[in-house]
């Protein structure tokens, strides 16, 4: 593409025009330079790029992103529309956007601060070559390294993982779950406790205790259709 | 069944003869007058379906009916997707009669016509102020009203705070029900005030006052409530201030109506105000423990909340003010007495050691709960009382079962002392302190929440009065007792449904022992052993002498719809003559005015109970307040109502009324061009998933015009044109799609079979419209851990996937039109065709979807070996009795199997633990 000249070195390439933009404050991770010949605002690698809208602008002037895209051509896989969202009530300038984003194929983040914008440039720039790992399902192996990186210490890492799993309990806040490791100790006396008991507990109305007792009573599988 | 009261006759024809909606004060028995109208509806010639009622109320209702025996109750039928199949409910609704839907259901079998709509005799709306949160009960009266202009819609309510917050919310819940009548009946309407001042019952009001280190407590609490409440209005300028008064603050609903006004702004308020909210939450919490629990409870929660400062420390500070020094002491000395030496705790697990303590025991005064020394007064009362019948039923409410469990001891202790001799004082000792570790293993039926006390078992010489019993079941266990220890006055705590009896009532025996040995002084123990033959006779003559049978009931008040419910069959069941308000609740009080006049042949007595001056009275009496004001509310609102012509649908209009107003709207513009119109004749199209009818959306994109084709989708949630397909992520869905592969895997598959795939992010309208919270932006390290990053990772690994950001369903609705405009109609035959390569997404139907997402949360579980899990294992409670190898036979890994094991049988106790088994 006619981009590909101004490319070459890791760095964030930004349009000379994006100069005074206070996004360009919030771009720390990541090294940048600016190049007058770029056609979008910003490119973050061979096949992507971004342009950045402020909202207020675009209101006072609606054909702008029109031109800028129509000289865009079919350039870049990725084309992403940084949209800074500054007024408002930005419901209807939203719904125009998405629909231009759509049959001039971009791809809409909606930001509501600068340093969002930033971060996300940031971003675009430094996963340039990241596999999808991090969004993917996760394999056994790489849940097992990280539990032994877990089991380093232990005893807060256990005290964590027990809050995480009873705050998964619908209403089980972690004031609760405190209260709940404090005086039953073990997911295991947890699991054997009666409603009595666990009404006991300070804090804990007989809304939570009924649902804390039937959630483990319930079976995994829903019962069978007939 | 009992007849109606002539108020209630009054409503029934009202509302016989109108569609309207019913706005009734809570308590007044509206449970009554509806089941009039199912009964009257509950016939093969009828098809009438029933929204929105809880399960319990279904349950209720059908028991209601059955108990006639003229009633052909087998058409009320209740229809869910585990008792009907697709094919077969279209065959049942042909049957006639009542149905109780599941308003999934119902959408979907409207939809695909596999009910007929034009027959539906009418719709009975329960529960309806529910109506405006839920979209879908909204969207099923829209396609009845569409298709079928002559059938009845009545609606039900018993909540008119709900229509009083928020703007004309009456008005716009009657336009969604499609009723131009509003029927409203306070307490004070003159018909039910004159009905129900007939037959009054006979109110004892005691007013209860509390010691002087309570109402110390309560002041230090006050104090720093108004403390924390002024500097909460300081620094937020977001909430309505007219709500931050004291009174407003320990009144009921607070809570909500913090919700419902800062939820919109919850993410840009700071971390104090924050705390601060919490913290306001936690004082009204230990208010109510002052006055609903004992001091020891009270104390122990105290403590508690000392110890999570220690542990996270992030109160904001209310514990270094000097009322809260105040409240400490108090409570202290609540507990132990105004000697402050330094106590040594017993340890908690030895008994022993508490014998030996027992001197120092009796030096620690606990201070005892002024109402249950009321409480112990007028049993004792009644138990004097000349009475001519012969069974008599006595009932005490409470708040919540809590509460009612700690009665039940101290009547346990209670009826251990009278045993024992009235005189002895070191006896009377032993209901000042109340065991509050109940030992008693609840069963673990669902209709438990009632617990029935039978004072004085009958002599088993008489069998007729055994049957008599209003539960078979009891008797039989009291038969049984009978002949296992002969005339030995005994307390039977039973429940009202059982399974075990003799092993039970065993086990009742010995846990009552078992609590002599633990609470008694030497002495009290050794004399029961003593003279228990004297006990016999004493009983069997006190048998003899009165013949009568006293049962007593206890039940809570709280507990969500199911309690309330059985609290009023049990109410109606048992007549009791006397009531004791231990705690009380508006509703209730109603209730029980109208089974007084129900039943005026036989006067009712009422204890009421209150303390005086306290934050309970107050809370009493705001809910009175706050009730009557939102009925004058609503009669002032009833009064400017507008009501159209046209409101009740049953006009016949041209169809799709909606669609064509927008196109007129549209065409005025350009001068109406007619060929548009023609255009547009051809109604548009969306394939919507099934899954996807939990959703508003379903329901707003048919009220716009679209026709809606409920499919099993596998790829995408909406398919709008054969080119475009949406897949619908709320916030939270988002976050947790991203987290765990199931979005990633969702976009593979769409981006594979559609030219234009959409991620639709669905902000909560009622929630700020912002995706970050300032969190993740505080930190400066670029990390996947954040959402943001994983959206812009996943748009880098499908570029072609389209984004929508809608910040309420309506939003979205409307950008659907516009993507959709000009384009052909998606055909769902190839909609369904499209297929995932993986078959997880059909598997995960089976399961239960919130008890995967707990499983996943435990570490060395994850979604490649959770199926597992959830294939071969019951449920959490079995998971946790397991072995580590029985953990490897089903992880098929040992090493996880080892975490897993770890997690689930590591103890990690708090010091605070001795003192909550402290007895």
């Amino acid at each position: 593409s006619s981009s590909s000249s101004s490319l070459g070195s890791g760095a964030l390439v930004v349009n000379s025009k994006q100069r005074g933009n206070p996004v360009l404050k919030h771009i720390r991770n990541v090294q940048w330079r600016f190049c007058d010949t770029l056609v979008p605002d910003y490119c973050m690698s061979r096949s992507s790029c971004a342009f950045y809208l402020s909202m207020k602008y675009h209101l006072l002037n609606p054909t702008y992103i029109h031109q800028r895209i129509k000289e865009l051509g079919r350039a870049y896989d990725l084309r992403v529309l940084l949209t800074f969202v500054d007024v408002k009530e930005p419901r209807h300038c939203i719904k125009e956007l998405e629909k231009i984003c759509i049959y001039s194929n971009l791809t809409m983040i909606l930001c509501w601060t600068p340093e969002e914008v930033g971060r996300y440039l940031e971003t675009y720039k430094a996963y340039e070559f990241k596999s999808a790992d991090a969004i993917m399902e996760k394999s056994t192996n790489q849940i097992e390294t990280s539990n032994k990186a877990q089991q380093n210490n232990s005893d807060s890492n256990f005290i964590n993982n027990l809050t995480d799993f009873l705050c998964q309990i619908k209403s089980i806040n972690k004031t609760d779950a405190s209260t709940l490791r404090q005086t039953f100790g073990s997911v295991k006396e947890l699991s054997t406790a009666s409603k009595e008991q666990l009404n006991l507990c300070p804090g804990l109305g007989p809304l939570k205790c009924n649902r804390l007792y039937e959630i483990f009573r319930t079976p995994f599988i829903l019962p069978k259709k007939n | 069944m009992d007849a109606l009261l002539e108020y209630e006759n009054q409503i029934y024809l009202d509302m016989f003869h109108n569609d309207a909606l019913l706005v009734m004060a809570e308590g007044l028995g509206i449970e009554r007058i509806f089941s009039n109208f199912i009964k009257l509806y509950c016939d093969p010639t009828n098809l009438v379906i029933i929204l929105n009622t809880h399960e319990a109320e279904e349950q209720y209702f059908t028991n209601k009916l059955k108990g006639d025996s003229i009633l052909e109750y087998e058409h009320l039928t209740k229809i869910t997707t585990e008792t009907h199949s697709q094919n077969e409910r279209s065959q049942v609704y042909l049957k006639g009669g009542c149905f109780f839907v599941t308003s999934r259901i119902l959408v979907v079998d409207m939809l695909t016509d596999r009910i007929p709509i034009d027959l539906i005799t009418g719709i009975l709306v329960y529960n309806a102020h529910k109506i405006i949160d839920s979209c879908q009960e909204t969207f099923i009266l829209r396609m009845f009203r569409q298709k079928n202009k002559k059938g009845f819609i009545k609606a039900f309510s018993d909540n008119p705070i709900y229509f009083t917050k928020g703007f004309s919310k009456v008005e716009r819940v009657m336009k969604n029900l499609f009723v131009k009548k509003l029927f409203i009946y306070p307490r004070f309407h003159i018909d039910v005030e004159s009905e129900l001042t007939k037959h009054k019952p006979d109110v004892i009001e005691i007013h209860v006052g509390l010691s002087e280190n309570s109402s110390r407590v309560q002041m230090a609490l006050m104090d720093i409530l108004n403390v924390l409440l002024q500097e909460f209005k300081g620094c937020c300028s977001y909430i309505d201030h007219d709500f931050l008064t004291m009174e407003m603050v320990i009144s009921r609903p607070f809570d909500q109506i913090v919700k419902a006004q800062l939820e919109p702004v919850w993410n840009q308020l700071g971390s104090k105000p924050k705390q601060l909210i919490s913290d306001i939450r936690t004082l009204r919490l230990l208010l109510y423990y002052l006055t609903q629990y004992d001091s020891i409870t009270f104390f122990k929660m105290l403590n508690c909340l000392k110890s999570h400062e220690k542990d996270i420390g992030r109160s904001s500070g209310w514990m270094f003010l000097d009322a809260a020094n105040e409240l400490f002491t108090k409570a202290r000395i609540r507990v132990y007495g105004t000697e402050m030496r330094n106590y040594s705790k017993p340890h908690p697990k030895s008994k022993f050691k508490y014998s030996k303590e027992s001197k120092e025991m009796t030096n620690r005064i606990i201070q005892e709960s002024p109402k249950l020394k009321v409480l112990k007064e007028i049993l004792e009362e009644l138990g004097t009382e000349e009475n001519t019948d012969a069974e008599i039923n006595i009932l005490i409410v409470a708040n919540d079962d809590r509460t009612c469990s700690q009665i039940k001891h101290f009547l346990r202790n209670n009826r251990m002392t009278r045993k024992l001799g009235n005189g002895s004082a070191k006896a009377s000792k032993q209901f000042d302190k109340y065991d509050i570790t109940d030992d008693q293993k609840p069963d673990e039926k669902e209709d438990e929440f009632i617990v029935k006390m039978i004072l004085k078992p009958l002599s088993s010489n008489d069998p007729n009065d055994l049957n008599r019993q209003v539960d078979s079941k009891i008797s039989k266990i009291l038969k049984q007792t009978h002949r296992k220890n002969k005339e030995k006055e005994t307390v039977t705590l039973t429940q009202m449904v059982k399974k075990t009896t003799s092993t039970k009532e065993s086990n009742e025996k010995q846990s009552s022992s078992e609590n002599e040995e633990e609470n008694g002084s030497s002495s009290s123990s050794s004399s029961e052993e003593e003279n228990p033959t004297e006990n016999q006779t004493e009983a069997s003559e006190a048998n003899k002498s009165t013949k009568k049978n006293t049962n007593l009931f206890l039940s809570a008040l709280e507990g969500g719809t199911r309690q309330k419910i059985s609290l009023i069959k049990l109410l109606f069941d048992t007549r009791p003559k006397y009531v004791i308000l231990y705690d009380s609740q508006l509703w209730f009080v109603r209730q029980l005015e109208v089974i007084q006049c129900l039943n005026y042949k036989n006067p009712m007595r009422v204890y009421f109970m209150i303390y005086t001056n306290s934050s309970e009275e107050q809370r009493y009496l705001t809910s009175i307040r706050t009730e009557k004001e939102s009925f004058e509310i609503l009669i002032r609102e009833k009064a400017n109502m507008i009501v159209t012509e046209e409101q009740d649908g049953k006009l016949e209009l041209p169809k799709e009324t909606e669609k064509e107003t927008i196109i007129a709207q549209a065409n005025s513009r350009k001068g109406g061009i007619a060929q548009e119109v023609n255009q547009e004749s051809e109604v548009p199209k969306i394939i919507v998933d099934m899954r996807e009818f939990r959703s508003e959306l379903p329901s707003i994109l048919h009220k716009r015009g679209f026709h809606i084709e409920p499919c099993t989708l596998e790829v995408g949630d909406y398919v709008l044109t054969p080119n475009i397909t949406v897949e619908r992520k709320s916030i939270n869905d988002l976050i947790e799609s991203l987290a765990n592969g199931r979005l990633y895997n969702q976009c593979n598959s769409m981006s594979r079979s559609y030219k234009t795939p959409v991620l639709l992010i669905e902000f909560d309208s009622n929630k700020p419209f912002q995706l970050n919270s300032y969190q993740a932006l505080a930190s400066n390290e670029i990390s996947t851990q954040h959402t943001s990053s994983k959206l812009a990772l996943l748009t880098i690994h499908f570029p072609k996937l389209r984004i929508l950001w809608c910040s309420s369903p309506s939003e979205t609705a409307e950008i659907f039109e516009e993507l959709k405009a000009n384009s052909p109609q998606p055909d769902a035959e190839t909609a369904m065709s499209i297929k995932t390569d993986q078959v997880i997404e059909d598997e995960d139907m089976k399961f239960n979807p919130v008890l995967k997402d707990i499983l996943l949360k435990i570490p060395g579980i994850d979604s490649k070996n959770v199926n597992r899990v959830i294939t071969k294992v019951k449920d959490l409670c079995a998971l946790c009795v397991m072995s580590e190898e029985e953990l490897t036979d089903v992880l098929e890994n040992s090493k996880a199997a080892k975490i897993v094991f770890e997690f689930l049988n590591k103890s990690k106790k708090g010091e605070t633990s001795s003192l909550v088994t402290d007895e």
